[in-house]
């Protein structure tokens, strides 16, 4: 049963695939959205199934056939159901069921088989993505590894005549394959290590280990694989792909770039949980990581215009305090934030894809402006989804940060809590920024843009304007029809039915999730954490006798290890302290919320005293800190220059061209050929050749 | 009587095969259609049955040739490689007027040959073979006669070849002077009872076969002439010797190295290591530059060998075994992408710049999807082989204590996608040119099929690898 | 020892081409045909088909070198020896049928 869930949407693909551009737009999609909602459904009786069982033995497997054997080495295709598992296939199948209904309209504009082209892709992602979370070894975790990462590129780079977009595929491509490189490595290493690439049978045998308490084989090997975390799930420093993948249709900036892939890296840590907590140092550089990228992407979102690469920044950002929450050993809560942040994410970017819509593909915020009362339903739902994600009491993002942020600071990292708190203000200030320019205030016009234009001139840098007109241009290619300039001014259509279906349970789904994982502190019993906890130790009943329910050093030791309802386990003064943190941090949200307020839209001129008053920093941040210029220098170039200048140039084909003695190359006729043969290149080549074996010799000699 | 030539049947047909097309070409009148390639088939096929009946069987003819499990592995991904040739040459020779009766009777003729290489046990054997091979690849490479660009690069290929010949058979003498023969046996056991000493003449004659070897593999900075005949090649015959020859090579390069020679295994790993590291970083690193996809393919397969020499200084039954799987992918792979630049090649225009691939998904959307499963294997993409492949040349790396090699290896791979990828990006994401989109031929159904098939190979080693790996790692334990 | 029989070698080649009087005349430069006073350019080209005849001259002189051995041992090798010498002349004959076929024996002036 288990194989049907990431077999559907594979079937989905072929279909869509091979006979794609023949079909209407309403068979491919429906096709699409059918064998989502099949998988989904599978995953929940898959889930019901699982929970029935008892919080012990909560594991489903199936081998579907035996991949790899040989000699010592051995891979089987086995797919593995437990709590953890459980919540990212019905995060990818539920949300990605939205995202394709929604999609149906979203990608109304393109031509048949673009829109076939555009669901195989998606069904492929989804199928790869079901794959990567529930294999159980760290092969079959690879294969969706590296294919979503495919897929993530191909729907990047989907509106291809658009050359940003074919470069942010590019470049999201090969950052993750430098973060694949660390992966490799790191379960190369493992398996040396054990023997095994099982991740459970590694994390038994780990579990038999004592700590490892200075930098050792383990620690070497988790943190390979932190790199690879840090590339698919824009960490710093491999971050720089995420904001320009926005360059991919919004919904696949919802599916992909926010609710799901750049969550496998959270994933992969919290599957590997034992091994993470016996490397404390890795931990270590796990959260100050995530604390730091949190803080640095929440501050260049304050100054963003692109609505969607303000949205990117929060994704990285809050990609951050999951890193955070694994770093200091909260792996609950960290998958917690992960699944609420899916909701409310997804449907930040679902409605802002809805304003692009209608809009006609503008997505620069600072041309917006009073669209609340046009669009009301994608206003609320992203009103609520921002509330969400600032963090205030009530909403899902509240009780998911506030437990990292509460687990962070019990665990005495008082100086990443600061950190984290600061993100949270920023994260208010930034989405709400993004809520008041957008859907308050007045309409913009072209007239007031001129205005506009003369109060900010350093803010807008030339490359950001230069990319939104593109993106403008290309996007108002696609949706064609029904576009026009009566959009700017008149009277704007909200999100059609499909699109508003998906927003609204999106939204819903933001106010309520968070109340599976409601806290101690205030009545509940965190029933979410203790469903995963199981997923997070080693398992004992396989290997009894053993001491293999080692808790892995770092998870924090208040936490009940049992079944739900013992709250009562928790100490008072805990709940006090945590009870303290809420309040400081739902002030905080609220705080940043007014602040926004304040600057965005009670008193906009103060924000233009402030941008003019710290210009350099401003001009820093609305480069991103100049991180893309920097790796270009330091990396590209230097590659692109050895590779062509040194290498090639002088080396092979100055060789070829005949250029070492001075002749060009040309062919006129046999003579020159025979010319060059025999004064120019096949010399060089020969002495290459010698000069080789001189040194073989050489080397033999000397050692 | 009859039973010493047993080990030599499966050559004996291909030459026969050969033979037949030599003289069926000699009383072909003018102009007259006369299918010569099929010739080839028929004798490939008796190979490939001789082949299997063959197998375990551990026959060997005059001392000189084994067909032992190793050599016979080798032998079927030879055939494998033959039966692609085959099929993706037919629209070459057809489209470029090339004489198609020399044509298949050079290519089987040099078939035979890699098939001795890949089963010769006396050194003197290994060097024949390696001339019968070499002799019609050079033809191959200037078939084309009028093209001045072919007639360069096999003059090229045919001086630095002799020379790199030179260097093996002076080898071949410092073995004979120390051991006192020639056959891998007796050099093994003399060798390893001298190992302790290894004087100058040892040196000599190691360090000159390496050398011998280090050439047809193309290793750096034995790889110059790689490129310029690769690219003068027809397509069809860069796919054909990119894949055999190194099949061949290796198969040799592991036999004499790997149990001859490997008493002396701490004297040449490290040489071999240096050569490894540098043909991954300078295979890699330049491919990056190209824009002519031939060209990216020759640097490709200089990293290709690479990473078997990864595999080779590895040294263990795990290493061995990886060579075999990573020369059955890659033959496969590397035919695939070089039958489709064969199948695109029109009689005025390469079309072999990465730029002409633009928007072949439109135009040709099953080439294009075939393009990207050959150059996502070789990539080392899974769930493609080339995934698994690579897999087991690095674990084998890693295994042996190789660690930092095994790093090289990764990070070469990991920058190698971007070249390939660069090819996928032009083919999926760039509008095609006016121009190009007519000029681009139609596919013909040979080579169109031959090429499916190759992608349908690599998929079911990428899943299924399971039954071939234990065949690969059955056939190493009893390398003579 | 080789250092040394090296370092001579070099010093002989070496004084000689120091010391050695040169006293170049057109004479002296011009290539060496017999005594006749040259004619023409060596480098003129020549018809293929010498290099041809050439090679197969060649192939089926190394024929003979290989038939004379055999047939002195004939006995002792017995059918074997016949089976493989039978081959090894088939084998040839089918490249002399290709040669013949193929016109490399024509020297007439258009036949094929």
């Amino acid at each position: 049963m288990l194989l049907l869930i990431p077999l559907l949407p594979f079937i989905g693909f072929l279909v869509n695939a091979s006979v794609g551009r023949r079909l209407s737009k309403g068979t491919s999609g429906g096709v699409a959205c059918a064998v989502m909602l099949g998988s989904f459904g599978i995953s929940l009786a898959a889930v019901w199934q699982l929970i029935g069982l008892s919080a012990e033995s909560r594991v489903i497997g199936q081998t579907v056939f035996s991949w790899i054997t040989s000699g010592t080495f051995q891979a089987d295709f086995t797919l593995r159901l437990d709590p953890l598992s459980s919540l990212m296939i019905l995060v990818i199948t539920g949300i990605g069921s939205l995202i394709h209904i929604y999609s149906t309209a979203y990608m109304h504009g393109e031509r048949d088989a673009d829109f076939a082209r555009y669901f195989s892709y998606l069904n492929l992602f989804a199928a790869f993505m079901l794959v990567l979370v529930l294999g159980s070894n760290f092969l079959v975790m690879f294969v969706g590894w590296e294919g979503v990462g495919l897929c993530s590129y191909l729907l990047i780079g989907f509106y291809y005549d658009k050359k940003s977009a074919a470069d942010a595929g590019k470049k999201a491509f090969i950052v993750n394959r430098v973060g694949d490189f660390g992966f490799v490595l790191g379960v190369l290493l493992l398996w040396v290590q054990f023997g095994t690439i099982e991740i459970q049978e590694i994390a038994r045998h780990v579990a038999a280990l004592p700590v490892e308490t200075s930098f050792g084989v383990l620690s070497l090997a988790t943190l390979l694989l932190f790199v690879g975390a840090t590339g698919k799930s824009a960490q710093i420093p491999l971050y720089v792909w995420l904001p320009d993948a926005m360059e991919g249709p919004t919904p696949v900036s919802a599916l992909i770039h926010a609710a799901t892939m750049v969550t496998a890296g959270v994933y992969m840590i919290g599957r590997n949980a034992v091994l993470f907590g016996h490397t404390p140092e890795t931990l270590q550089i796990v959260a100050v990581v995530g604390v730091a990228t949190a803080f640095f992407a929440g501050t260049i979102g304050l100054v963003q215009h692109d609505i969607k690469r303000v949205l990117a920044y929060s994704t990285v950002s809050q990609l951050g305090y999951m890193f955070l929450a694994m770093g200091v050993g909260a792996w609950g809560a960290g998958i917690f934030h992960l699944y609420t942040h899916a909701f409310f994410k997804a449907c930040l970017f679902l409605g802002s894809g809805a304003v692009i819509h209608a809009l006609g593909g503008e997505q620069d915020i600072t041309r917006m402006g009073g669209l609340k009362k046009d669009l009301p339903i994608t206003y609320w739902t992203f009103l609520i989804a921002a509330i969400a994600i600032a963090g205030v009491p009530g909403l899902a993002g509240f009780f998911s940060k506030d437990e990292i942020l509460f687990k962070t600071f019990s665990n005495g990292h008082t100086v990443m809590w600061v950190v984290g708190v600061l993100t949270s203000l920023l994260t208010a200030v930034y989405m709400f920024r993004l809520v008041f320019l957008t859907f308050h205030g007045e309409r913009w016009t072209p007239s007031l843009a001129e205005v506009h234009a003369q109060a900010a001139p350093a803010a807008e840098t030339s490359r950001g304007a230069s990319g939104h007109d593109l993106h403008a241009g290309g996007h108002g290619r696609d949706q064609g029809g029904h576009d026009g300039d009566g959009h700017r001014t008149g009277h704007l259509h909200d999100a059609p039915r499909a699109m508003a279906l998906a927003l609204i349970v999106l939204a819903i789904g933001s106010v309520l999730a968070g109340y599976i994982g409601l806290p101690h502190a205030l009545g509940g019993s965190n029933r979410l954490e203790a469903y995963l906890e199981p997923s997070f130790t080693a398992h004992a009943e396989r290997e009894p006798g053993a001491a293999a329910v080692t808790e892995p050093a770092g998870v924090d030791h208040e936490e009940p290890d049992g079944a739900p309802g013992q709250g009562e386990g928790h100490e008072t003064g805990n709940t006090a302290t945590e009870l303290a943190l809420m309040i400081v941090s739902s002030l905080i949200a609220l705080g940043g919320i007014g602040t926004a307020y304040y600057f965005f839209l009670a008193n906009p001129s103060a924000s233009q005293r402030v941008a003019q008053s710290a210009g350099g920093l401003r001009t820093l941040l609305s480069n991103k800190y100049y991180v893309d210029e920097l790796y270009d220098a330091v990396i590209v170039q230097p590659i692109k220059n050895t590779s062509e200048e040194a290498l090639w140039k002088r080396m092979d084909a100055q060789v070829i061209d005949g250029a070492v003695n001075g002749t060009g190359w040309s062919i006129r006729g046999l003579s020159d050929v025979l010319r060059l043969l025999q004064s120019g290149s096949i010399r060089t080549y020969a002495a290459s050749l010698l000069l080789g074996a001189v040194l073989v010799l050489g080397m033999y000699l000397w050692s | 009587m009859f039973a010493s030539f047993h080990a030599i049947v499966p050559m004996l047909c291909v030459t026969a095969a050969g033979f037949a097309a030599m003289v069926a070409e000699a009383f072909r009148e003018k102009g007259e259609p006369m299918p010569i390639g099929p010739l080839g088939v028929v004798g490939l096929i008796g190979a490939a049955v001789s082949t299997a009946l063959l197998w375990d069987r551990h026959a060997t003819s005059f001392g000189v040739v084994t067909a032992d499990n190793f050599g016979l592995f080798v032998t079927a991904i030879l055939i494998v490689v033959g039966l692609l040739s085959l099929a993706i040459s037919a629209p070459t020779v057809e489209r470029e007027g090339l004489p198609r009766g020399e044509y298949y009777a050079l290519m089987l003729f040099s078939l035979a040959g890699m098939m001795l290489m890949a089963t010769a046990t006396d050194l003197l054997v290994i060097f024949l073979a390696l001339e019968v091979l070499s002799l019609a690849i050079y033809v191959l490479t200037g078939i084309r006669r009028d093209s001045q660009m072919g007639a360069e690069g096999a003059f090229k290929y045919f001086l630095l070849g002799g020379f790199s010949s030179a260097f093996f058979l002076y080898g071949i003498a410092f073995v004979y002077g120390l051991t006192g023969s020639t056959h891998l046996d007796r050099v093994g056991t003399l060798m390893a009872a001298q190992a302790t000493s290894s004087g100058p003449l040892q040196i000599l004659a190691v360090g000159l076969l390496l050398v011998g070897f280090a050439f047809k593999v193309s290793a750096v900075p034995f790889h110059m002439w790689t490129p310029d005949a690769y690219e003068a090649a027809p397509p069809a015959v860069t796919g054909f010797m990119s894949t055999g020859v190194k099949a061949a090579a290796f198969a040799a390069f592991v036999r004499v190295f790997l149990s001859a020679l490997e008493p002396l295994i701490g004297g040449w790993s490290e040489i071999v290591w240096v050569l490894a590291a540098a043909t991954m970083i300078l295979g890699t690193v330049v491919g990056v530059a190209q824009t002519s996809i031939k060209r990216m393919l020759a640097y490709s397969s200089v990293a290709h060998g690479g990473y078997l020499l990864l595999a080779l200084v590895s040294g263990n039954d795990t290493a061995k075994g990886a060579v075999l799987f990573y020369l059955l992918v890659y033959a496969v792979t590397n035919l695939g992408a070089f039958g489709i630049i064969s199948v695109l090649e029109t009689r005025d225009q390469a079309n072999d710049r990465v730029t002409d691939y633009a928007g072949l998904w439109s135009t040709h959307p099953t080439l294009a999807l075939m393009m990207t499963f050959f150059l996502l294997s070789l990539g080392g993409f899974p769930p493609m082989a080339g995934f698994i492949a690579k897999w087991y040349v690095f674990a084998a790396a890693i295994h042996a204590g190789y660690v930092w090699l095994a790093i090289i290896g990764v990070l070469t791979s990991v920058v190698s996608v971007f070249f390939y990828l660069r090819v996928i990006v032009m083919m999926y994401m760039s509008a095609p040119d006016a121009d190009t989109r007519t000029t681009l031929p139609a596919v013909p159904q040979l080579a169109g099929a031959a090429i499916v098939i190759s992608a349908l190979i690599i998929l079911y080693l990428g899943v299924l690898p399971t039954r071939v790996l234990e065949w690969a790692a059955a056939s190493v334990s009893g390398i003579i | 020892m080789i250092a040394v029989g090296i370092a001579f070698a070099v010093t002989m080649l070496g004084l000689s081409s120091l010391l050695g009087p040169r006293k170049p005349t057109p004479e002296k430069l011009a290539p060496y045909e017999c005594g006749m006073p040259p004619v023409g350019d060596a480098r003129e080209r020549q018809s293929v088909k010498f290099y041809l005849v050439a090679m197969i001259f060649l192939l089926f002189d190394i024929e003979v070198a290989f038939l004379y051995p055999w047939a002195m041992a004939l006995r002792d090798l017995g059918w074997a020896g016949y089976v493989q010498v039978l081959l090894f002349m088939l084998l040839l004959l089918a490249g002399y049928v290709y040669v013949w076929r193929k016109g490399v024996l024509d020297w007439g002036a258009e036949s094929t």
